[in-house]
């Protein structure tokens, strides 16, 4: 089979120009049908505010939406209530309690996660957690549909791998597709 | 591709020409050439169907339709409790792995056991590198005394890796290189600007040393009926166009097309079937694994395919009066002499460098130091050698995961990619050692009631002296090429290469060994063996070529045999 055959045969009308959309909405195996109210599993909704204030100044909007417009603190309610143990949860649970007492007191929030985010690469235990946030938080902007097609080159079928193209400081990455992190 | 079920029980209608054990990349290949021979092939695979395409169901997935972005769930990962290790494990290809949960074994020691139990077996999930053995590696246990002589050398096995390569599709160079055998290629991937600067610093730096392309099985042009990579390097999904190669797009549906094909998945060995009138096989017997009849079928040749460990373990679980010790084993050598690389020793670094060149799309390929140490002459406090795997390519955002920063400016620095990164992976030859070891089970039964396999292995005194040496030349060659933030890992558990080898191996003398230079068994002879469990040694280069390599020549005996005098 050709690549027009493969195409057609799982159902694709082949137009080159529309291909990776077509492909998209065409997934049938996994549609992550986000229901329209989410339910938090993990955090409280209090917890919830704090998370999306904090997260919007890790990954705010810029020529792209902010990494709570496409979601992230959903993404990290969930990662949080199903790959993290029992003693992470609790390192993540207490921190958050930390940074909601702190974050309301502070006159410039800002400043005040960008000390914090120091704090936590300078090895200081009591702000590890925030390490975690910012580095899911990542993962959640970078992988959504907006950090892969529009914060990065989204190149669904590449056709061929090239070895040299030239590039400048504006070329942007390619959108993941390798899904493993290590974190 | 049309798998049935027989459920018949007449001998008749379940008696083939032949049997193939595991349709994974050797099972395929005997089922292939056995069936062009005009052959009739029954092919029992104990996992479920796996169909080209049709059953790659996150082949096209983008990113953001994984709810968990491919991470697993702590709950999910309960029943992955080794396979989560392996470094694809994801939502992506977990499908293609087996279920710790229902397939247990015992760790005598730490031995990362990596299974795929299904149709293609793990020809799904392979790194795809292909490396002709030479007579370096042929001569090396006769020559240091550790292992057993290999009762064949590169001449007899040349035809046959041109064979494969012609029809696999393998994509290299020629590089002339005298201990890795140039082979049949199809054009070579191409290497990116820091990967051609690194093969000019290593070059300036050592005179024998050089840095070429992968040579892999993935097809750089269209190729017997598969279509060529289209630079997405998600194989591991399953590729829709069938460019790397895998026996569920190339072996089994060709051997399907000559019509001598059974297929049967869903079917556990429970046991060879020894005939001690006439010193044969008679067939084997199967546990369906949907109905959980026992069922039996005959056939003049049995070709034993499945994998490495899944091989031994069946031939031990299918001891007799008369093999007492497991099937084949008068030998005794049955279940020793286990392998595998050491790898995961090695060290990252980065180049600020080539700003202005990129690459485009994405390549299953990394670039490839082939063994210099001990090739010309012994010149290193231990014995045989190592090669390297390098993966090249420039950081992404993940790079954020370790760097202080936050808001738009550093967001907006995310979405460029950052420095190159080179990361160099040493994989060393393991000597063949008896105490390295499977046994079966006296007391722990899988839920077929059959013996589950206790693993008992550890890396000698030679691979921890040849692993000093792997970690400084890497290091040293990062140094020598300029890079910046080299950082050493070292991490070695059995098995995790996933190129285990040995427990029945080849050799001249029935007395010390269990096949003979066909794979023949020395004791049944209507039994072959054609899997890693064969190797009387581990050359450093991947090993899956020289197997399936093994698995036509042997078949191609086998079939001149028994059109020859009927029987083997």
């Amino acid at each position: 089979m050709n690549r027009r055959q493969v195409i057609q045969s799982l159902g694709l009308i082949s137009s080159h120009a529309v291909f990776p959309s077509v492909l998209s909405s065409f997934l049938a195996s996994c549609q992550a049908k986000e229901p329209k109210d989410y339910t938090p599993e993990f955090f409280t909704d209090d917890e919830m505010k704090t998370i999306i204030a904090t997260i919007d100044v890790i990954i705010p909007e810029t020529n792209t939406i902010s990494a709570s417009q496409v979601g992230t603190h959903k993404f990290l309610d969930q990662v949080f209530s199903k790959c993290l143990n029992t003693d992470q949860q609790h390192v993540i649970k207490e921190g958050i309690a930390q940074l909601s007492k702190e974050l309301a007191s502070a006159d410039d929030k800002q400043k005040y996660l960008i000390d914090l985010d120091k704090k936590a690469y300078s090895n200081d235990a009591s702000s590890t957690y925030f390490k975690t946030i910012k580095q899911y938080t990542i993962v959640g902007f970078f992988t959504s549909q907006e950090g892969t097609t529009k914060a990065s080159n989204y190149v669904k079928i590449p056709e061929a791998y090239k070895g040299e193209i030239p590039a400048d400081e504006n070329t942007l990455n390619y959108g993941r597709t390798n899904l493993h992190y290590y974190i | 591709m049309n798998p049935f079920t027989i459920s018949g029980k007449g001998t008749e209608q379940n008696t083939y020409d032949a049997i193939v054990i595991g349709s994974g990349i050797t099972g395929g290949i005997a089922a292939k050439e056995l069936t062009q021979a005009g052959l009739k092939v029954l092919v029992v695979e104990r996992g479920r169907m796996v169909e080209h395409v049709k059953d790659y169901p996150t082949a096209l997935t983008d990113p953001w339709d994984f709810p968990l972005r491919n991470m697993t769930s702590l709950e999910e990962q309960k029943d992955y409790e080794v396979q989560k290790n392996l470094y694809l494990f994801g939502e992506d290809s977990k499908g293609f792995l087996v279920k710790d949960s229902e397939s247990p074994y015992v760790q005598t020691k730490p031995f990362n056991w990596f299974r795929g139990n299904q149709v293609g077996g793990k020809s799904l999930l392979w790194s795809k590198h292909c490396y002709r053995l030479s007579d370096l590696d042929f001569e090396a246990n006769l020559k240091d005394g550790h292992g057993v002589d290999w009762p064949l050398r590169y001449k007899d096995l040349e035809p046959w890796y041109e064979h494969i390569e012609k029809y696999i599709g393998v994509s290299g160079n020629r590089d002339g290189i005298a201990n890795l055998p140039d082979g049949n290629y199809l054009p070579p991937f191409e290497m990116n600007s820091f990967e051609k600067y690194l093969r000019k610093r290593i070059r300036e730096a050592y005179a024998e040393r050089d840095l070429i392309i992968g040579r892999v099985a993935v097809l750089t042009q269209d190729h017997n009926g598969r279509q060529r990579c289209h630079g997405r390097n998600l194989c591991h999904r399953g590729c829709i166009f069938g460019a790397p190669y895998s026996s569920n797009a190339g072996a089994l549906p060709d051997a399907n097309r000559t019509g001598n094909l059974t297929l049967r998945p869903y079917s556990i060995v429970e046991s060879l079937i020894y005939d001690n009138k006439t010193n044969k096989l008679k067939g084997v017997r199967i546990i369906d694994s949907e109905t959980k009849e026992s069922i039996e079928y005959y056939a003049k040749v049995v070709f034993l395919n499945a994998s490495t460990l899944g091989s031994t373990q069946i031939l031990m679980q299918s001891k007799t009066d008369e093999f007492p010790n497991g099937l084949a084993n008068s030998s005794g050598a049955l279940g020793h002499y286990l392998m595998d690389h050491h790898s995961a020793i090695g060290a990252s670094g980065m180049y600020s460098g080539l700003k202005n060149s990129f690459y485009y799309g994405q390549r299953p390929d990394s670039v490839y130091i082939p063994r210099f140490r001990n090739v010309n002459k012994t010149d290193q406090p231990y014995l045989r050698g190592f090669a390297f795997e390098n993966w090249i390519s420039k950081e992404d955002w993940t790079r954020g995961f370790y760097q202080t920063g936050i808001g738009a400016d550093w967001k907006e620095s995310l979405t460029k990619p950052g420095d190159w990164v080179a990361y160099f992976e040493a994989y060393g030859e393991t000597l063949p050692e008896y105490n390295n070891k499977v046994t079966i089970s006296e007391t722990k039964k899988d839920k077929w009631g059959l013996p589950v396999l206790e693993i008992d292995m550890q890396f000698g005194e030679n691979e921890k002296k040849m692993r000093i040496d792997m970690q400084q030349t890497t290091v040293d060659m990062l140094k020598a090429s300029d890079l910046h933030s080299i950082q050493p890992f070292d991490n070695a558990v059995p098995g995790s290469t996933i190129h285990e080898m040995g427990t029945a191996r080849m050799g001249h003398d029935p007395k010390t060994s269990v096949l003979n230079k066909w794979n023949q068994s020395h004791d049944i002879s209507n039994l072959f063996v054609t899997d890693g469990s064969c190797m009387p040694s581990s050359p450093c280069q991947n090993p899956s070529l020289t197997y399936m390599a093994l698995t036509a020549r042997a078949c191609d005996y086998a079939v001149k045999a028994l059109k020859k005098n009927g029987t083997l």
